[in-house]
């Protein structure tokens, strides 16, 4: 079983992050399940979202204590919580992290992998500026190029359920440029 | 083959409500029972579903209009939580004594004060006493099963009363997972239209409901009729069951289900999400470590299949009662209905650990935890302290 923890901001769309990944699982026929944390709903405010995924259904529906996988949406959140406190020793994290500056690689001794995207510059000039950038796709394309359980086109054809419409171009545009600028920390 | 879909609890029961072809939907929004509605209110925007779909003031109104809409024959539906439930609560007894077999999903949220959104059984056990059968469901795959089974449970001539399918908030609401929809057309074959004779209002055949009864006249008969009614719907519960699974490949048990019940010295009863932990704990420790442990898990609590459960714990050691509820006052709700049940016999040892309560995290561990301590008390005289609360801090 795998297990992956999304942290973001109220807004950036991590439980439709968390919700997309798991039909992408599914289509490619895993058993996967997500839910969300809660606290008081606003926008800005942390949110967490869980996604599990295995070959046989998942009886337990507990929270994620030890992930394999912890996606960061919002590099601001490290000042309010450790979303790497309880990462596997073997597990990968995916950061939303500037392309421009010094590379965090003092996380990497915690964990197995490390990555980052740019995923707000990308958001940025995929749908414009919006009050808090929608970094939710971008990141989901990253994953499919850091992560092999979960490929590219599984997402493209979970998108429609979850953002049809006039949204759908823009959002396919999104998880093809996560996908081709997924950085490596070494 | 339904269509297999990545799925929310609640979407799961607002399929479940549309393969019935509900036709009249009264709802009021409350967290976490909201997205039920909101679906409903989509089918019947986009022309999926032929209903009405009535905007009301408050949760009160929502089950009056569904109990009005039910009395002309019109197949009602509806959903609430926690406050919203309670807000009901005098139309829940017009529902069941007027006989109208409304289905209502209640997603189980705790009661404020203090306010929360995660689950707390309570809210719905607090309504056992209204002449509902209810029934508890583990995911999402069952609420939408038992949304179907539902209708034709409640509207058999043998039963005609409302039923609730209750589930955890956020916990099974909330949770996105595999689900088979149901075959439309299959379903259709499985549910008959309802086609009532004892309730209609209709002006061609004026009927008088809901009449006052004096003191010398027949509430009481009324009254009895009702709990012969409930005592008949065990085995129109089992009978659908197995309709369904001959249906659907799916069977659920009826009243309640057993895993590795054979010979074993330690049962865990539970219901609800917590049904799932359990089954996967008991599974391991049999398999891993050879204990002599089952699982019960109690589907119906109206009716409460006293006899079920005496004949089927008669032999067993101990049982744990695992809930996420309690009556202040008196211990878990299900753990004293259990009492109930195996009074005056000599039974196994009873533990009632309240656990969960207001969405507490209830992981693989803490199950596993309990149960081995229980394995432990199998060969003791006396229970001490049956009744605990588990992992309540500051104690």
């Amino acid at each position: 079983m795998k297990e992956i923890k999304i942290f973001g901001r109220g807004g950036q769309g991590a439980v439709m992050a968390s919700q997309i990944l798991a039909t992408a699982a599914f289509l490619q026929g895993y058993w996967a399940q997500t839910f969300p944390q809660y606290g008081a709903e606003r926008r800005g405010a942390p949110v967490i979202a869980y996604v599990r995924l295995d070959n046989e259904p998942i009886p337990i529906r507990s929270k994620v204590y030890s992930p394999d996988v912890v996606i960061v949406m919002d590099f601001n959140l490290f000042k309010m919580v450790n979303p790497l406190a309880d990462i596997r020793p073997d597990g990968m994290a995916l950061l939303n992290y500037p392309d421009g500056s010094e590379p965090p690689r003092n996380l990497l001794e915690k964990m197995g992998r490390l990555l980052t995207v740019d995923a707000s510059i990308l958001a940025h000039e995929i749908y414009g500026k919006t009050a808090i950038p929608i970094t939710n796709i971008v990141i989901l394309g990253a994953l499919c190029a850091a992560l092999p359980d979960i490929s590219l086109d599984s997402v493209l054809k979970a998108l429609p359920d979850f953002l049809p419409g006039d949204k759908l171009k823009m959002n396919r545009k999104a998880a093809q440029m996560g996908f081709e600028n997924l950085r490596e920390v070494s | 083959m339904g269509t297999h879909k990545m799925l929310t609890g609640n979407y799961a029961a607002a399929y479940g409500a549309k393969l019935a072809r509900v036709e009249v939907t009264p709802v009021y929004p409350i967290t976490p029972q909201t997205h039920i509605m909101e679906k409903m209110a989509e089918f019947i925007e986009n022309g999926e579903l032929d209903a009405e779909f009535v905007s009301v003031e408050s949760e009160h109104s929502a089950l009056a209009v569904a109990i009005a809409a039910q009395a002309t024959g019109a197949r009602s539906f509806t959903a609430t939580s926690a406050q919203g439930l309670l807000y009901m609560h005098e139309n829940l007894f017009v529902a069941s004594g007027l006989r109208l077999p409304i289905v209502m999903v209640l997603v189980n949220r705790a009661l404020g004060a203090p306010n929360s959104i995660y689950p707390d059984l309570s809210d719905s056990l607090d309504q056992r006493d209204t002449g509902w059968i209810q029934v508890y469901v583990e995911n999402a795959q069952e609420a939408h099963d038992m949304v179907v089974q539902a209708y034709r449970i409640a509207e058999d001539k043998r039963v005609l009363l409302p039923m609730a399918i209750c589930f955890e908030g956020i916990i099974i609401s909330h949770y996105m997972e595999p689900v088979e929809i149901l075959d439309q057309e299959k379903v259709d074959n499985f549910l008959m239209p309802y086609l009532p004779e004892h309730v209609i209002l209709d002006p061609d055949r004026p009927m008088s409901v809901g009449q006052i009864v004096m003191d010398d006249s027949y509430y009481m008969e009324y009254r009895y009729q009702q709990q012969e009614a409930m005592d008949r719907a065990k085995e129109v519960i089992q009978e659908v069951d197995e309709a369904f699974g001959q249906s659907f490949g799916r069977y659920y048990g009826g009243l309640l289900s057993t895993e590795m019940m054979e010979d074993a010295e330690v049962a865990l009863l539970t219901l609800g999400s917590l049904a799932s932990t359990a089954r996967a704990v008991v599974n391991h420790l049999r398999n891993e470590d050879g204990i002599s442990i089952g699982l019960v898990k109690l589907r119906m609590v109206r009716p409460f299949p006293d006899q079920e459960l005496s004949e089927l714990l008669s032999d067993t050691k101990v049982v744990v009662v695992l809930e996420r509820d309690v009556s202040i006052g008196a211990g878990g709700i299900v753990y004293t209905e259990l009492c109930r049940s195996l009074n005056g016999r000599n039974g196994p040892h009873l533990i009632n650990y309240i656990l969960g309560l207001g969405g507490r995290d209830v992981t693989f561990e803490d199950i596993k935890d309990i149960a081995l301590l229980s394995c432990s008390e199998r060969h003791t005289t006396t229970i001490d302290n049956p009744i605990r609360w588990y992992q309540v801090r500051g104690l």
